[in-house]
């Protein structure tokens, strides 16, 4: 219950950061960081499936509600928990997942964290990008910032995962 | 009919993820800025209270500098509502155009399509397609309006198109952006044979009824004309400051209304 309870603050934590926060800083076109997708990545290995497709679908939902985007997110969020299902499969350890071991750092090494956050950031980013854009014409800028914000995204999902989610 | 189920059964992740993702999709397509309800945008009373709030919590620290802002620009309306009345250029109609202050509580700059979302709706009087500028020139178009909110579409978006003119010799076209830096915009339309020169101001030309003529825009950073068409691409260099949006001011046109009726006129003569 307590559990479940820390994963719906980890859900608004990360959503007002996203909009209140992220949205807000600009840099560049190029510099985009994306960190509600830490929340789908983060969620419990015995989560359902099902169950981690609506929550993508709403913490997308949630953001595009901020930023007036309606439908974009909320399609990355339900690609990136789609894809998720498949990206842990591929990076299983040894051993496997074991349940009720929170999917961090902490549990199974900066190597596969890196290896996991990379796939579906950079999956979400082309998705994210190519749907804004919607054009091949623009094929170049769409990749640049894809490489660039996928980078940034990452440093900050990997600052707020081990500032959140890998402690005990 | 048992293939079928099973099928289902058997898919269902799937057909759920791309039922999913078809629902997202043709809600990201059927929405386009000026079409778009208020719940769907910034606009909507949960996450515009939110991120008003939020806002306040940010403004509060960079209070003092935007007070010295404010001061300034009070002044110099000061100083041209001095000029106006000793002067006696007529006024635009009979009622002009009014300003709604607002501020700025959400503003996006690193998006392809970015927006601004103030604090000013329907109960200020703000509707849609209403002009917005800031304190040192044109910010954008309304285009989404509820009860306590709007969202305004900023230069800096593809959809935004602004109908501006060279202050120098009042040579018209359209101003619109490239997606790639915020603080150019692109001026097309001027014929080649028109004389351009680097630091010319780029001001509104008062032909959409959506701004007043002569609000400034920008000056001429760098141009060239292409050689098949004899027209000139003219790089504009923005004066606002996207990044740093705190107020904004929407423009209403109390002929409006009377423009449009006798527009419409026109059109049924013809």
């Amino acid at each position: 219950m307590i559990e479940k309870l820390k994963y719906i603050l980890y859900f608004f934590v990360l959503l007002l950061v996203q909009t209140l926060i992220l949205d807000q800083i600009s840099i560049s076109v190029y510099v985009n960081a994306f960190v509600y997708i830490l929340f789908i990545m983060m969620l419990p290995i015995e989560t359902n499936k099902y169950l981690v497709l609506l929550l993508g679908l709403l913490m997308g939902l949630g953001v595009d509600l901020f930023d007036s985007t309606l439908g974009l997110h909320a399609s990355g969020g339900v690609l990136v928990a789609f894809v998720r299902t498949f990206t842990l499969d591929i990076y299983s350890p040894h051993d496997g997942y074991e349940a009720n071991k929170q999917l961090s750092v902490r549990n199974y090494g900066y190597l596969w964290f890196i290896k996991y956050a990379l796939t579906l950031i950079i999956v979400h980013h082309l998705w994210i990008f190519f749907f804004e854009n919607l054009s091949f014409a623009n094929i170049f800028f769409t990749l640049a910032k894809v490489v660039i914000s996928s980078v940034t995204s990452f440093v900050v999902i990997l600052l707020f995962h081990l500032l959140l989610m890998s402690k005990k | 009919m048992r293939n079928l189920l099973d099928f289902v059964i058997k898919y269902a992740y799937f057909i759920l993820f791309i039922a999913l993702e078809i629902y997202c999709l043709s809600l990201l397509f059927t929405a386009n800025p000026y079409q778009r309800y208020g719940f769907a945008t910034s606009a909507n009373v949960v996450t515009g209270t939110i991120a008003e709030k939020w806002a306040g919590v940010v403004q509060y620290v960079s209070l003092s500098d935007e007070n010295e802002a404010l001061k300034k620009e009070n002044a110099d309306l000061r100083n041209r509502l001095e000029a106006y009345r000793r002067s006696s250029i007529p006024v635009l109609g009979k009622k002009g155009f009014e300003y709604i202050a607002a501020s700025v509580i959400s503003a996006t700059t690193n998006r392809e399509k970015n927006e601004i979302t103030v604090n000013a709706g329907k109960n200020l009087g703000v509707e849609n397609e209403m002009g917005v500028i800031g304190r040192d020139g044109v910010v954008g178009i309304v285009c989404s309006v509820s009860d306590k909110y709007s969202v305004i579409m900023p230069i800096i978006h593809p959809d935004a198109r602004i109908s501006v003119k060279l202050a120098e010799n009042g040579y018209f076209g359209s101003l619109s952006w490239n997606g790639r830096d915020v603080r150019i915009a692109t001026f097309s339309e001027v014929p080649g044979y028109v004389d351009v020169r680097i630091g010319d101001e780029i001001v509104t030309s008062g032909f959409s009824a959506i701004f007043p003529e002569g609000i400034p825009v920008g000056y001429v950073k760098s141009f060239e004309k292409d050689l098949s068409t004899d027209f000139y691409t003219i790089d504009v260099e923005l004066y606002t400051d996207f990044h740093n949006i705190k107020y904004v001011y929407a423009v209403r046109n109390n002929n409006r209304e009377e423009l449009k009726a006798s527009d419409a006129k026109e059109q049924k003569k013809k």
